[in-house]
C-alpha cells in the first residue's frame, strides 16, 4: 500500500469517542470567549458613543428623556442639511410617500452623525479593491462589497453590509464597446456594458450611502419629516426626485407639459383603463399601448398614459378604447 | 450660418485637444515612476502605475490648461534664447526637453523624465529650470507658497529629483504669471531629506508595481477627495470628519435662546446705526423728528504703513477668525421655537 493510500485509510476511520468530546469542549470554552470579547466590544461601543455618556450622568431617567429629545433634534438636523436633490420620493400602493437618502447627501448626514465606515471588502492579497463578480449570464454581470459601519453619534453599528450593482444598470457610468473603448454615440445595433472601473465606483458609492441610511435612519423616511425639517426655507419636499409610486421618467416629464384640461381627462382615462385592466399593472401597460397605437402612421403606441398631452391623443385614445374588445361602459352608466 | 460656423469652431477646437490630449483609451501598467508623479499618498503611487486607466476622462478644459501650460512654456524659453546673449553674464539655453532616469542601488528603473532647460552660464554653471504656469501658481511668491494647493505641492519634489539625479547642487522655477515672471531658487543641500523621501516612495510604489503589496493607506483622508483610484481599485476606511460635538450647557443653551429671540431686532438696529452714523457724520448737534442728536470728533491715531513694510510683518493664520452660525433645528420642537416674536 503505497503512503497515499495509507493516509486515506486512516482518515476514513471514525475518530475515537473522547476526542470528539475535548473538540467540543475546546469549541465550547472558544464560543463563550468569542461571545465574551463581542459583548465587552459593544459594551465598549456604546460607552463610546455620546448619546451613551449623557446616560451616564447623574439624573438618568432625565438624561434618558434628554436622549431621546437629543436623537430627534440630530435627525432633524441633519435633514435640515440636506437638500430636495438629495432624496427619492417613493409612494407604496396605499399612497404613503417616504424619502430615501441619495449619495449626494449621504455626507452631509454623515458628517453630523461622525459615521465610520470600515473593512471595506474584498480586497485582493495585494491591497487592490475588487468587488466580488457574479455572472448572470449573456455577458452580463453583478458586482458586490461589503464594509462594517458605525455611527460615533448614536453608537450604532451594522456590519457585513452588502451593496451590488449590475453591470446592465442605468446611470452608472461611462459604456464601452466590445474593445473595450469607451462608447460615445450609443448605435441602436450594438451591445455596450458599464466601464468596470465606473462600475466598481458605483458599487463603493452605494456601500458608502447604504451605510449612511441605515446608521441614520434615513432608508424610508416619511416626507412630513422632510417638510417639518424644511420649514421655512426655499426646499420643498415636490422638489425631490420621484421614484416608484410616481409613474415613469418619460411620463412626468410629458406631464410637465399638459395642459389642465387634458390631465383632468387624462385622469377620468386612466381610471377607466385600470377598470378594464383589472389593476393589473402589465395590462394597463398592453391596454394603452393598444389604444394609443396609430397602424396608420406606423406608430405602434405607448404603454405609458401619462405620456398622452394633447387634446387629440386623448380623443383617439377614448375613441379606441371603447372599440377595444375588453371594453363594456361600467355598470353605473348601463343603468342610465 | 453663423450659429453652425461656431458650433464647428467649438467642435473642431474640441477635436484638436482630444487629439493633443485624449485619454488612450488602453493605458499600459508602468513599473517606474514618472518625476511628475509623486503624490502625498504613497499607495496612489503605486495604484498610478498598476492602474492608469482609473485616472481616465479628463474633461475639454482640463486638456485646454494643459495645452496652455505647453504654450507658456514653449513661449518662455523662445524668450529665454533671445534674452541669453543679452544678459550679464550671458547665458545660452541647453539641453531642454532631456529625458533621464533615476536607476536604484539593484538595478531597477525607479523614476523617468524630462527636464525642461539648463541655462549655461560657464562650463560649470548650468542651473536646470523648471517652467511652471497657470492660474494656481499665480499666487506663487516664494516656495512654501507650492505647499499651500495639491496641485502645486510636487513641484518642488519633481525639481529636487532633476537636481539630485543631475548632481547639481541649486536650480530653479521660472513661474509665469501675470506680468513678470518669478524666478524661484531651490538649493538641494535644503531639501536633501525631501528629495530622498521621493526615492523611497517611489521604490515602495515601484514594488508593488513588480507584485509586492501596496503601501499602505493614506492617514490623510483629504488626500482621497481628489483620488482616481478611491472607490474603484482603493478602499480605505471612510469618515465624515469628527462629527458634531454634544454641548451640555443650560447657560450657553439660554444664551443662544436669548441670541436667537433678539437676532432679528439686533440686525435692525444694527442696520438703522449704520445709516445713521453714516449720514449724520459731522452733525455736532441737531433734531431729528422726536430726537436730539449730539456727535463729537474724538481723536484716534491712525498708521500708514507702506504696503512693502505692512506685508514683511504680515503672516497667514488659519485660525485667525471664527465664524458662527446659529441655526434653530427644526422638527415638532424647533418649529414651535420658530413661532417666537423677537423680544424688545
Amino acid at each position: 500500500m503505497s503512503e497515499k493510500n495509507q493516509t486515506a485509510a486512516v482518515t476514513t476511520e471514525a475518530p475515537p469517542a473522547p476526542k470528539v468530546s475535548v473538540h467540543e469542549d475546546i469549541r465550547q470554552v472558544l464560543d463563550e470567549v468569542l461571545e465574551e470579547a463581542e459583548l465587552s466590544r459593544a459594551l465598549r461601543r456604546e460607552e463610546e458613543s455620546a448619546l451613551e455618556r449623557l446616560s451616564t450622568m447623574p439624573d438618568g431617567a432625565d438624561l434618558f428623556k434628554r436622549k431621546a429629545e437629543l436623537a430627534e433634534r440630530i435627525y432633524f438636523a441633519a435633514i435640515a442639511r440636506t437638500r430636495p436633490e438629495d432624496w427619492v420620493v417613493n409612494a407604496d400602493a396605499q399612497g404613503h410617500t417616504f424619502a430615501m437618502l441619495k449619495a449626494s447627501g449621504a455626507a452631509l448626514v454623515a458628517e453630523l452623525y461622525d459615521v465610520r465606515i470600515s473593512n471595506l471588502r474584498p480586497v485582493d492579497a495585494a491591497g487592490v479593491f475588487r468587488p466580488e463578480k457574479e455572472s448572470l449570464g449573456e455577458g452580463k454581470y453583478v458586482l458586490k462589497a461589503w464594509c462594517d459601519a458605525y455611527s460615533k453619534m448614536n453608537g450604532r453599528r451594522v456590519e457585513h453590509l452588502m451593496a451590488a450593482r449590475r453591470s446592465d444598470e442605468d446611470f452608472i457610468g461611462r459604456l464601452i464597446d466590445g474593445k473595450g473603448d469607451f462608447v460615445k454615440k450609443r448605435q441602436a445595433d450594438e451591445v455596450y456594458t458599464a466601464n468596470p472601473t465606473d462600475l466598481a465606483n458605483a458599487v463603493h458609492t452605494l456601500l458608502l450611502t447604504k451605510a449612511v441610511r441605515v446608521l441614520c435612519a434615513m432608508t424610508r423616511v416619511p416626507t412630513s419629516d422632510l417638510t417639518l425639517a424644511w420649514e421655512k426655507t426655499n426646499k420643498k419636499v415636490e422638489n425631490c426626485v420621484k421614484g416608484a409610486g410616481f409613474g415613469s421618467a418619460d411620463g412626468r416629464r410629458a406631464q410637465g407639459v399638459a395642459s389642465g384640461e387634458v390631465k383632468e381627462g387624462l385622469e377620468k382615462l386612466k381610471a377607466e383603463i385600470l377598470r378594464l385592466a383589472m389593476g393589473n399593472p402589465a395590462d394597463v401597460a398592453k391596454i394603452t399601448k393598444e389604444i394609443t397605437a396609430n397602424p396608420d402612421k406606423n406608430f405602434a403606441g405607448m404603454t405609458d398614459p401619462d405620456r398622452i398631452v394633447q387634446d387629440w391623443m386623448l380623443e383617439r385614445a377614448w375613441t379606441n378604447l371603447k372599440k377595444h374588445p375588453l371594453y363594456a361602459p361600467p355598470k353605473d352608466a348601463a343603468k342610465a | 450660418m453663423s450659429e453652425e460656423i461656431i458650433t464647428a469652431l467649438r467642435s473642431a477646437w474640441q477635436t484638436h485637444l482630444e487629439s493633443i490630449h485624449g485619454d488612450n483609451p488602453h493605458p499600459e501598467a508602468r513599473q517606474h515612476v514618472w518625476a511628475s508623479g509623486r503624490r502625498s499618498c504613497v499607495r496612489r503611487m503605486g495604484l498610478d502605475l498598476l492602474y492608469p486607466g482609473d485616472d481616465r476622462g479628463r474633461d475639454a478644459d482640463a486638456m485646454e490648461r494643459l495645452q496652455r501650460g505647453r504654450e507658456r512654456e514653449a513661449a518662455i524659453i523662445a524668450r529665454l534664447y533671445q534674452i541669453g546673449p543679452r544678459c550679464t553674464p550671458p547665458f545660452e539655453v541647453v539641453e531642454t526637453q532631456r529625458s533621464f532616469r533615476v536607476v536604484d542601488r539593484d538595478g531597477i528603473l525607479l523614476i523617468t523624465g524630462k527636464m525642461d532647460l539648463r541655462l549655461r552660464f560657464s562650463r560649470d554653471i548650468k542651473p536646470i529650470c523648471e517652467v511652471k504656469s497657470g492660474r494656481t501658481y499665480e499666487r506663487v511668491e516664494e516656495l512654501e507658497d507650492l505647499e499651500r494647493s495639491p496641485w502645486t505641492r510636487h513641484a518642488l519634489d519633481q525639481l529636487l529629483v532633476y537636481l539630485l539625479q543631475a548632481e547639481e547642487p541649486w536650480g530653479f522655477f521660472i513661474v509665469d504669471r501675470p506680468g513678470m515672471p518669478l524666478f524661484l531658487r531651490v538649493n538641494l543641500e535644503d531639501h536633501l531629506a525631501r528629495a530622498e523621501s521621493f526615492l523611497v516612495d517611489a521604490r515602495a510604489a515601484i514594488d508593488a508595481a513588480y507584485g509586492g503589496p501596496l503601501p499602505d493607506y493614506t492617514g490623510n483622508p483629504d488626500n482621497c477627495k481628489r483620488c482616481p483610484h478611491f472607490g474603484k481599485t482603493c478602499a480605505p476606511p471612510v469618515g465624515f470628519g469628527s462629527g458634531s460635538q454634544i454641548i451640555v450647557d443650560d447657560e450657553l443653551e439660554a444664551l443662544a435662546e436669548a441670541r436667537y429671540a433678539n437676532e432679528a431686532a439686533a440686525k435692525t438696529f444694527g442696520h438703522a446705526d449704520d445709516k445713521l452714523k453714516k449720514a449724520l457724520r459731522g452733525v455736532e448737534m441737531g433734531i431729528l423728528g422726536r430726537f436730539m442728536i449730539e456727535g463729537k470728533w474724538q481723536k484716534g491715531t491712525k498708521y500708514s504703513y507702506p504696503a512693502e513694510v505692512k506685508k514683511q510683518y504680515g503672516a497667514e493664520d488659519p485660525h485667525h477668525t471664527f465664524k458662527m452660525k446659529f441655526t434653530p433645528i427644526p422638527g415638532p420642537e424647533g418649529a414651535a421655537e420658530t413661532e417666537q416674536e423677537p423680544t424688545p
